[in-house]
């Protein structure tokens, strides 16, 4: 069957398949090549997203003291530096408000002395009501309101991954 | 030894000429194949056709506005590996490296500077070169593939303005990108998992920094090179730089 060519080389013939080819099997073959290619280059990809999320962050506590209760003197409004939250303490109690704003997340500035306003955010000027409802701007929601509790030592602690929901205030 | 074989005498005395030819390779030929050849026959001009329509050559028709913007690509590239040389993607470092590179590195506010405008003018470039192709109507059959890997590139190109933003550390990078990555977080259904996942977190800090300097040094610059590949030889394989029909 083999043959030379002027250089010497061996010339092997190309199987010559003179019987019906089995299109089935090579659809399986085919098939089962795909599946197993699909398998491992989407696996691969889908390690490469897992590895890419962390699991282990090292941002600050999402629950923290913002200092006693004699810190809030009924009727301030103070800002927890670092933190985006103010604490709002009123003569019916005390609450946690976020400072990030509900648009694209640009910090808050808490108005002084306007009977209407409460807060404004510089970046696209929304501007919210002293309770933290939409008032004007872009913003799509109201400013949420975080969990606060008293501990054991008599410290204010707020939980800014929890949202109070109900915006009840913290009586002490 | 054969006959033929050079002394070392001869081989000193041809070893110029010998090296000249290993790089330029001329077969011979007439003079007209001769100049064809110092085109294909170099790596670097090879992108080039060896013959182009006239109407290629004017500059009233393209202005030049795509090949402006690759020339702005690699004055970036190259300004971009020596402010790498001074740079360090922490955030204790970045803001004091970035301050440093202005007042204290030799050179170092030309290039900072060198690489900031040529960055905001790719973009500008990038955009009057779709501006171009489209008010010409050179996105139109067979070269509607060739718009769609441009559009790529357009997105490249802002992505790559995007992470380079981050980098200075300071209070316009750390907003901008606060902004930027809520924005991403709009997304309908996994917007949150692209932020978190852009990030590397809740919010911009430490490794977020250091995914923007990999995507802005490293992941974005190779798929900008590959694309570009794809770009200019779509180019030549569409039939050239388009022009009126009936010219």
């Amino acid at each position: 069957m083999s043959s030379q060519n002027s250089t010497g080389a061996t010339i092997l013939p190309f199987k010559n398949s003179d019987g019906p080819v089995d299109e089935d099997r090579r659809d399986f073959v085919k098939k089962m090549g795909v599946a197993a290619l699909a398998v491992g280059v989407g696996g691969g990809a889908l390690q490469c997203v897992r590895y890419l999320k962390p699991n282990v962050l090292y941002e600050p506590s999402k629950v923290f003291k913002v200092g006693a209760l004699s810190n809030f003197p009924i009727g301030s409004r103070i800002v927890i530096e670092g933190r985006g939250i103010e604490v709002v303490r009123e003569r019916d109690g005390m609450h946690a408000i976020s400072l990030v704003c509900t648009h694209l997340g640009c910090l808050i500035k808490p108005v002084e002395n306007d009977p209407d306003v409460g807060y404004m955010c510089p970046c696209h000027g929304s501007t919210f009501a002293h309770k933290g409802e939409v008032q004007g701007g872009p913003a799509p929601t109201d400013l949420p309101w975080y969990e606060m509790f008293m501990d054991h030592t008599g410290a204010i602690v707020v939980d800014t991954s929890k949202v109070n929901q109900k915006r009840t205030k913290l009586v002490v | 030894m054969s006959e033929t074989a050079y002394s070392l005498k001869e081989s000193i005395r041809h070893l110029p000429r010998n090296i000249k030819e290993s790089i330029i390779r001329r077969g011979g030929g007439t003079a007209e194949q001769e100049r064809a050849a110092a085109v294909f026959g170099n790596m670097f001009l090879h992108v080039h056709p060896v013959r182009v329509h006239l109407n290629s050559l004017r500059a009233g028709y393209t202005f030049g506005l795509g090949l402006i913007s690759f020339y702005l690509f690699l004055i970036l590239i190259a300004s971009g590996l020596l402010l790498m040389f001074y740079y360090t993607p922490s955030t204790e470092l970045a803001y004091r490296n970035m301050k440093d590179l202005e007042y204290v590195v030799s050179f170092g506010v030309v290039l900072r500077n060198v690489h900031r405008w040529s960055a905001h003018a790719m973009v500008a470039f990038a955009f009057l070169h779709m501006c171009r192709v489209f008010y010409t109507g050179s996105y139109k059959a067979p070269r509607e593939f060739n718009w769609v890997i441009g559009v790529c590139l357009l997105l490249v190109t802002l992505f790559l303005s995007f992470t380079g933003y981050l980098l200075p550390w300071d209070q316009l990078a750390f907003w901008a990108i606060t902004v930027g990555s809520n924005i991403a977080a709009y997304m309908p259904g996994i917007g949150e998992k692209v932020r978190f996942l852009l990030l590397g977190g809740n919010e911009v800090g430490q490794m977020a920094l250091l995914r923007f300097y990999v995507l802005h040094v490293a992941v974005l610059p190779l798929v900008a090179v590959v694309l570009l590949g794809v770009h200019f030889w779509r180019i030549r394989k569409d039939g050239g730089l388009s022009r009126p029909l009936n010219d």
